[in-house]
């Protein structure tokens, strides 16, 4: 029997190593023989600690949320008394989650160690790269990628395929593969999923992708606030260099290529390719103008091409099961599948892996599970900061990349963050712009001058202090922001603003005109009141952090509003729904 | 190459594959605003301003970073182009916190310069301050007397102590022009033969004519006085503005040509329909002639007059009896000209009624001050409800109504409100009203206001007649103050000059970016100085007579002191701002994008570079040009977003960041964000003059913009034509161009008396040099006697310098001049290849070379090792640091070892020589030993096809020049095109006095007993067996204080001539100023001569560059900017050997200018954590 704990950084975060201690510890006192081991994230982060136990012979039983107090049942009755503690087992609908998905980036990914290459190697590890170096041309390489359609998984979306020949193609004393481990949409994780749990596929894709444009050199790019990550991808970048699978000589194919890891500071910017290649460089992570594209002049001055993690965690599935049948998945134009990172109000929050085609509305609502406490869904924001909003009822649409920037949104990396009727639309409007101005690099004008008075208009709109023509300013700027910015950051900028604008104008004319915000969120545009259903209990005014509540036990309390700061903390705590916000 | 055709706004032009569109566009003159561009660094792309569609496209294009395509179309022009600049620079200006203009400028209606003139005033320029006025006032001593000066409630001293006496200064320069023997009269352009009438003398009408006059229009004033001067004659009493002041102003406006016709009422003496006739514009000025009443019962009694009446009366003197107690209503000048007048009239009560308190009274505080001092009887908070008649119908008594304040009203004024029922009575036998002026615009048949005044438009000055224009207070219902209506006579007669060129111009008021963070905390820190007070007339001295109550105004010293108050609040670098400049072209208003600003906190620290962050657009060319142009990186971006700012290295102060003190970011600043420190007494921001010049310190031969206004030596630029240093250069020239002119200048001749020296004049000076050199070589011989001549100086001047040394019969040399060893074994005295061949070349050789010495050369072999040159350095102890780019750096031992050693390896591979010599310099070397490093930069040096050797002259020592010369005729690398050596000379013009023949250097000395040194300053060398010195120099130098006769000399600033830099180009000397002193270098030399009875006959540069074209054939075809011959080759070569010496040893410099600059240079300090 062997015992899996989920490890990634999520799992880690709900405490899966105090989990392991106390599997180890009762193991230990029950003197039963059975290996414990970790994998990476499975994706269903909300219901971490996860841990698979198998038999030995194959059979699984997934233990959801195991904390450590939950240790000693599954020890005693499943691992000793050979009965499964069904209390604690993964519910159907929760395996739903996953059953429906279908995994090609995340195929291994909470199955192997990632630590251990034989668990790699016995899944059939290493030996895409084994054909592609031994047996294949770039040509070849190249030819199957195209057959596949993958597009680059990083938010743009551009056939793989195309910068690898280009790449290949441009002259070039070293070219250079880089690979952008750089995720920094806020909420997105599918990369640092790979990173930490499957890191082998990461370093076969480059491998591969390096052999077909030339390269002999590779460099992850990747965040330093991913050390789990970092950590992993060194002892694999070890272990394939102890197996021959990087260095000199891969396979005795003659070719050469190595690895190595560049931590990147954690600048939003820096996801753009020049930019990357600027901190890469060692300078400021400032873009600059294309062209030249950096498959002609990238990583000093030399051929490159860069993909993200996700992009490159295809590559060696292509290779093993052709171009094709990674073809027959999706739609026509948008091919394979995607991985995408379910946040915000949903009820199953994590990384699901669909094919590319798949309604909205079944990702969110078949896999996801539909809306926190069942409230109205109002929309996503597709793309992080990049992205934009989309209504719901868009909610059949497609999840292509054609069909998404139909909508204003874009596909992006993949997250997915979902609204209720509780969220103010100008309000998300303005988180992501100010993550967007925050994280501008500050070279272009419009960028780093223009989001920032953006910002200031949506502040002062949240604020009820909106002025007649507000809107039409934001418009106008975000078309030029767009217009007159030389990177993506500045270009999509805008994005969030401009859809929330064009979905739900209603909401920032009820702010501007009517000083009113739909989803009462905004606090200056609130007020809580106590209803006649008070019972005069004193269990608000005593939770008022600022003495606002007044009245006689049981008589009825009022609210100051000169000194209420809006907290909301009265409505939590009254048992009575006596008070209201408006 | 094939060129491409394309289309820029609809123009077909040409352009080569690969340039830019901004490239093309700019070569065919086709204008693209920018801001972070520049051709000597990488394309940036920040700024976005280059925006330009190109057909097909559906982005808009950086034009900075497109390539251009055949058959492109680009358009420059389109609304959506304009909109996107045009909403750019309101982003960048809603972040701009800076004063373009002081708030005194803006202040004046009449946009005058205050700021301007109060500062060149402080630097003791009287002359170009007035003329600075006269640009905008043309009447300055009878403003200076008379305007209520919004300047001065607008100047920001007032947050620290009081106001400049800005007025005060403005009739000081007036006054003081007024005294001289030449009054300015502004220069009259081209005769245009159009015609211009004015109606109305007064302040419009006089300063329009001093305007349209200058503009070449013939222009006829009339008047209906019988003098000219409008209301300052006829409304302004004496003991304001004596006549006499206003009719010498008045006469400068005559004497430019304006005619005056006075007594001459238009309708009566002549017709309006004539007049429009007779000229080709008409100019309304009538102003505002009829004084308003009250409206209150009584007001037709006998004995109530019009305020503006009563003053003419006054000024024209006819009989007015107005009892003893006299009344006066109002509460503006008017009124207290009324009082003050009536006092001096003899009086006996004269009161002044006003319905609100003196703190709301509209006349200026000083008016009511000086009032009350004379007894003016104020009462405050009551208006008259009627005047009650004598049974003969004259006012006997006014009823006053008491008065209180209420709320404020719409002038943010509180309004008075009647206190019921409460009056008061007041026995009165004369009564003024001052309540206001009406127009009387009867003669003129055009459209008129609701108030009977004439209606023109506010923006072309134009009535309802085309060609009748009218302005000041007789139209739009506009009465005001007199710099009012001048402000109206400037905008006009632009809008008239329009006209009459057939064009129609409207004014527009030019928009300027303002500071709003500006309270008393800012300037906590200024010392408190009270404004200087001009002397005055006491009550009792004033009140009973019509004299200048203020009489003499400032002194100068007043003046000066009261101008350095100044907080100089105008941005010093407005006049080449390209941020305000685009903000005015592209219309911008930045009020919509108002918000933060992000703000931060600085050191500024530097001696030379004033930093000011919360101007800066982070355009990051400062940043750019250290990196990629100069090479040092002392600036970089911190922070991310709009909290962007540039900061010195690890945020240290710049003086401690690596700066190099080049200031190059300055000169690239396109807005005020980085500025010169300057050495003027004041800085004050000027439209400058422009001159061309050379560098003249190391001898690259920089060409340098140099700007100045008059006198004063303002900033200094790299020449972007440049023909050697294409747009950059050092410290040294940047900095150090105005070296001459600065505090301790010598200026008067001085012969030692005693100890000390005492002044003489030149007679006495010159006399004693030649008789004391002559007595000299009477007791020691020929040989005793020696000219020693600074290699600063031009060709021009060292030429006459070395006339004098003949006709004295001295020899001549400079202390700064080494031998060179090039001379002896290759045969040629000058460097034999130019600097440009260093960036085609393959290998360059750099031996001990000292960056700060010729920085722009050391960027050419840094561009070079870009270009793909292999730079090899030979680096000893503390010589040479800075080659980071280099392919290998030697270290070595301070010896000629390594050289040696070289020499050694290029025979060991085979070199060999069939020139004299070769034997000896073989075996001299035979038993060097030879280490590996040697031997690869030997094979490095004799395997390439093209190396040159780049040395300095005077940091290298001789035997190492000699060996470089050995190695480069050994090897064959010599005496091709980027193919031999480039000798880098000390000075601007070493190469100069070497082709004058001036070869010797200190050696020379040896025997001398009577010296006469130009501009050297041999601190190094012992002067003490010298039985006479006569130095001639600008400052009194170490060497000049042992001198018997001391002559001031002159600095290139003031020299016109030539240089011949160090690969013998031919480099231009221009001058910008004249220095504060008799006789200029080579006029010394003439002096000198005459005392020999020898007349050179030179009278300017030119008669001696044209002698030298006779006398030196090298001179004689030699052109601007070229190269006196090409690469030179050897001319009987021979090998030399070289004694054991070090390889690095510096001759000290001999000229004082160049170590004065070396310092006042900050070191550089390379930040550290």
């Amino acid at each position: 029997m062997k015992v899996i704990i989920g490890q990634g950084s999520c799992g880690i975060a709900t405490g899966a190593k105090k989990t392991q201690a106390e599997f180890e510890a009762q193991i230990a006192a029950k003197g039963v023989n059975v290996e414990i081991d970790f994998t990476g994230c499975v994706g269903t982060c909300y219901l971490e600690p996860i841990v698979d136990v198998y038999e030995d012979n194959g059979d699984m039983t997934r233990y959801v949320k195991v904390q450590p107090d939950r240790v000693e049942r599954i020890v005693e009755e499943h691992l000793v008394g050979g009965k499964v503690v069904e209390e604690y087992a993964i519910a159907p609908e929760d395996q739903q989650f996953l059953d429906k998905q279908q995994r090609v980036v995340l195929r291994h990914c909470g199955l192997i160690n990632p630590e251990k290459i034989e668990e790699y190697l016995a899944v059939g590890g290493y030996e895409a790269t084994q054909r592609v170096v031994t047996s294949m041309t770039q040509d070849e390489v190249i030819e199957e990628i195209k057959v596949s359609g993958l597009r680059g998984r990083g938010g743009a979306g551009f056939p793989t395929w195309f910068k690898w020949n280009a790449a290949k193609g441009n002259p070039g004393k070293n070219k250079y593969i880089v690979c952008n481990a750089d995720e920094g949409d806020p909420g997105a994780f599918m990369d640092r999923s790979v990173l930490e749990g499957d890191p082998h596929s990461l370093i076969e894709g480059m491998i591969i992708g390096g052999f077909a444009m030339g390269a002999t050199e590779g460099v992850i790019y990747c965040r330093a606030e991913y050390p789990l990550a970092i950590k992993r991808l060194e002892i694999a970048m070890a272990q394939a260099r102890e197996k021959g699978f990087l260095g000199k000589d891969i396979f005795g194919s003659g070719y050469d290529f190595d690895l190595r890891i560049k931590a990147g500071a954690g600048a939003f910017v820096c996801g753009e390719e020049t930019a990357l290649i600027a901190s890469l460089e060692g300078e400021r992570g400032m873009p600059r103008l294309k062209p030249p594209f950096p498959a002609a002049k990238g990583y000093w001055q030399q051929p490159t091409n860069i993909n993200n993690v996700e992009t490159f965690a295809n590559v060696a599935w292509i290779i093993n099961n052709g171009g094709a049948a990674f073809g027959a998945m999706g739609t026509q134009q948008s091919k394979g599948t995607k991985v995408f990172a379910l946040a915000g109000k949903i009820k199953k929050g994590g990384l699901v892996e669909v094919p590319m085609g798949l309604a909205l509305k079944d990702v969110i609502f078949g896999i996801g599970g539909g809306i926190k406490q069942d409230k109205q869904f109002k929309a996503v924001q597709m793309g992080g900061p990049s992205g934009g909003c989309i209504p719901a009822d868009l909610i059949e649409t497609p999840v292509t990349y054609e069909d998404i920037n139909k909508t204003g949104a874009i596909v992006g990396s993949g997250g997915m963050i979902v609204m209720d009727e509780d969220t103010c639309m100008v309000d998300m409007a303005r988180y992501f712009l100010d993550f967007t101005r925050k994280e501008s690099c500050g070279k272009c004008n419009y960028c780093r001058i223009g989001t920032k008075r953006m910002l200031e208009i949506l502040e002062r709109i949240t604020r009820g202090e909106g002025q007649d023509g507000d809107i039409e300013l934001l418009e106008e700027l975000a078309a030029k922001i767009k217009d007159g910015s030389m990177c993506g950051l500045g270009q999509t900028a805008p994005n969030p603003v401009l859809t929330t604008i064009r979905y739900f104008r209603n909401e920032y004319e009820d702010h501007i005109y009517n000083h009113t915000c739909t989803a009462k969120s905004c606090k200056e545009l609130i007020s809580y009141e106590i209803t006649d259903k008070c019972v005069g209990c004193t269990a608000c005014s005593r939770k008022c952090p600022v003495g606002a509540i007044s009245g006689e036990v049981k008589g009825q309390h009022v609210i100051d509003k000169e000194k209420c700061i809006k907290c909301g903390k009265c409505l939590e705590t009254c048992k009575f729904g006596a008070i209201v916000k408006k | 190459m094939k060129k491409f055709r394309l289309n820029i706004d609809g123009k077909e032009v040409l352009g080569l594959p690969g340039q830019t569109i901004l490239e093309v566009a700019r070569e065919n003159d086709i204008f693209i605003p920018t801001l972070c561009f520049d051709e000597r660094t990488e394309i940036y792309g920040s700024c976005g301003l280059c925006v330009v569609e190109v057909e097909g496209n559906p982005k808009l294009c950086k034009a900075c970073a497109t390539e251009i395509a055949p058959g492109m179309v680009v358009m420059t022009n389109t609304d959506r182009v304009v909109e996107s600049r045009k909403t750019n620079l309101e982003l960048l200006i809603s972040n701009h916190n800076g004063d373009c203009k002081a708030p005194c400028v803006k202040a004046c209606p009449a946009g005058t310069d205050c700021q301007g003139y109060v500062g060149l005033v402080a630097n003791g320029e009287f002359e170009l301050a007035h003329e600075l006025v006269k640009d905008r006032i043309p009447l300055p001593a009878s403003i200076g007397r008379v305007c209520p000066h919004p300047c001065e409630d607008a100047c920001r001293r007032g947050l620290v102590d009081e106001p400049i006496s800005i007025a005060a200064i403005k009739r000081f320069l007036a006054d003081t022009d007024m005294m001289s023997d030449q009054q300015f009269i502004p220069e009259i352009d081209e005769e245009t033969g159009k015609s211009v009438a004015i109606i109305g003398g007064g302040p419009m009408g006089l300063s329009a004519a001093y305007f349209l006059r200058q503009m070449g229009h013939d222009i006829t004033i009339f008047d209906a006085m019988p003098k000219l001067g409008g209301m300052l004659r006829y409304g302004i009493p004496e003991y304001r503005l004596p006549k006499e002041v206003l009719d010498a102003e008045i006469a400068v406006i005559e004497a430019m040509g304006v005619e005056l016709v006075p007594n001459t009422k238009i309708g009566e003496d002549i017709s309006f329909e004539t007049i429009q006739g007779d000229f080709d514009a008409v100019l309304l000025a009538i102003g505002a002639w009829v004084s308003t009443g009250v409206g209150c019962p009584g007001e037709d009694a006998d004995g109530v007059i019009g305020g503006i009446d009563f003053l003419r009366k006054v000024v024209r003197n006819e009989y007015i009896d107005f009892g003893e107690k006299v009344a006066i209503v109002g509460g503006g000048n008017t009124a207290m000209d009324a009082c003050r007048t009536a006092v001096r009239l003899g009086a006996k009560e004269v009161y002044n009624i006003y319905r609100r308190t003196k703190d709301e009274m509209p006349a200026d505080r000083l008016e009511i001050e000086e009032g009350e001092e004379e007894g003016v009887i104020f009462k405050n908070l009551t208006n008259p409800l009627e005047f009650v008649k004598d049974e003969n119908g004259h006012v006997r008594q006014v009823v006053l109504q008491v008065m209180e304040l209420g709320e404020p009203d719409a002038s943010g004024r509180r309004k008075p409100v009647a206190v019921e029922g409460k009056t008061e009575v007041l026995d009165v036998d004369t009564v003024i009203l001052a309540i206001g002026q009406a127009v009387d615009a009867t003669p003129f048949d055009l459209e008129k206001t609701k108030k009977n005044a004439i209606a023109y438009d506010e923006n072309t000055f134009m009535t309802s007649i085309p060609g009748v224009f009218a302005g000041g207070d007789c139209g739009n219902d506009k009465i005001s103050i007199a710099v009012e209506a001048i402000a109206d006579a400037n905008k006009a007669a632009i809008v008239i000059d329009s006209y009459l060129n057939g064009e129609a111009v409207s004014y527009e008021a030019p928009y300027y970016v303002e500071r709003t963070d500006v309270t008393e905390k800012t300037f906590e820190d200024r010392e408190r100085l009270c404004r200087e007070k001009a002397d005055q007339l006491t009550a009792a001295e004033r009140k009973d007579n019509f004299s200048e109550v203020v009489y003499d105004g400032l002194t100068d010293e007043q003046a000066v002191r009261e101008s350095s108050r100044c907080l100089e609040c105008g941005c010093h670098d407005y006049f080449e701002c390209k941020l305000i400049d685009y903000a005015n072209q592209y219309d911008v208003e930045p009020e919509r994008f108002e918000g933060d600003k992000n703000m931060v906190e600085f050191v500024d620290d530097h001696p030379f570079i004033v930093r000011d962050p919360n101007k800066c657009i982070l355009c990051g060319l400062c940043v750019r040009v250290c990196d990629e142009v100069m090479g040092v990186g002392a600036l970089g971006l911190v922070n991310r977003g709009f909290d962007t700012v540039v900061k010195p290295n690890l945020e240290k102060p710049l003086a401690e960041s690596g700066c190099e003190s080049c200031g190059q970011c300055v000169s690239v600043c396109p807005v005020g964000a980085l500025q010169e420190r300057q050495t003027v007494q004041k800085e004050v921001p000027l439209e400058t003059a422009v001159t061309g010049t050379t560098c003249s310190y190391c001898s690259v031969g920089c060409s340098l913009e140099i700007e100045n206004y008059g006198d004063m030596l303002i900033k200094a630029n790299p020449d972007k034509e440049g023909v050697v240093n294409e747009g950059i250069c050092c410290g040294k020239g940047k900095w150090g161009f105005d070296i001459s002119v600065l505090e301790g200048k010598e200026v008067d001749p001085k012969i030692k008396d005693g100890e000390d020296f005492r002044l003489t004049d030149y007679h006495e000076a010159v006399v004693m040099v030649a008789k004391k050199m002559e007595a000299v070589k009477v007791r020691n011989g020929r040989d005793a006697i020696a000219v020693a001549i600074s290699d600063r100086y031009t060709n021009e001047e060292m030429y006459v310098m070395k006339s004098l040394a003949q006709v004295m019969g001295a020899k001549v040399f400079s202390f700064n001049n080494r031998q060179n060893a090039l001379a002896d074994v290759l045969g040629v005295d000058a460097s034999p290849n130019t600097i440009d061949e260093l960036l085609s070349t393959e290998v360059i050789l750099v031996p001990g070379f000292i960056k700060k010495n010729n920085p722009v050369i050391w960027n050419k072999i840094k561009q070079a090792a870009k270009n793909g040159a292999k730079v090899v350095v030979i680096n000893t102890d503390g010589a040479c640091d800075a080659f980071d780019f280099a392919e290998k750096m030697v270290c070595t031992e301070n010896s000629t070892a390594f050289l040696k050693g070289m020499a050694k390896a290029l025979i060991d591979m085979g070199k060999t020589s069939a020139v004299e010599g070769f034997d000896a310099f073989a075996a001299s070397v035979a038993d060097v030993e030879v280490c590996e490093e040697m031997k690869a930069v030997a094979e490095l040096y004799g395997n390439a096809k093209k190396v040159m050797i780049v040395f300095q002259q005077n940091v290298l020592s001789v035997e190492a020049a000699t060996l470089l010369a050995d190695i480069a005729l050994l090897s064959g690398h010599i005496g091709g095109p980027r193919n031999g050596i480039l000798e880098v000379k000390a000075k601007n013009n070493s190469q100069g006095l070497v082709d004058l023949g001036i070869t010797a250097g200190a050696e020379a000395l040896e025997g001398v007993k009577g010296l006469l040194i130009f501009g050297e300053d041999p601190a190094a060398y012992d002067l003490s067996g010298l039985e006479f010195l006569a130095v001639c120099d600008i400052y009194m130098t170490e060497t000049a204080a042992k001198a018997d006769v001391f002559l001031p000399g002159t600095g290139a600033i003031c020299a016109n001539g030539t240089y011949t830099n160090t690969e013998r180009r031919l480099m231009a000397v221009e001058a910008v100023v004249e220095e504060d002193v008799d006789f200029n270098n080579w006029e010394v030399a003439c002096e000198i001569a005459n005392v020999y009875e020898e007349d050179f006959g030179f009278d300017e540069e030119a008669d001696i560059s044209d002698e030298m074209d006779d006398v030196l054939p090298l001179y004689k075809y030699a052109e601007i900017d070229e190269i006196l011959g090409g690469v030179l080759s050897p001319v009987d070569p021979k090998f030399v050997v070289a004694a054991d010496a070090k390889m690095v040893d510096e001759l000290p410099c001999a000229d004082a200018l160049m170590n004065m600059m070396a310092d006042r240079l900050p070191d550089v300090v390379k930040a550290t954590e």
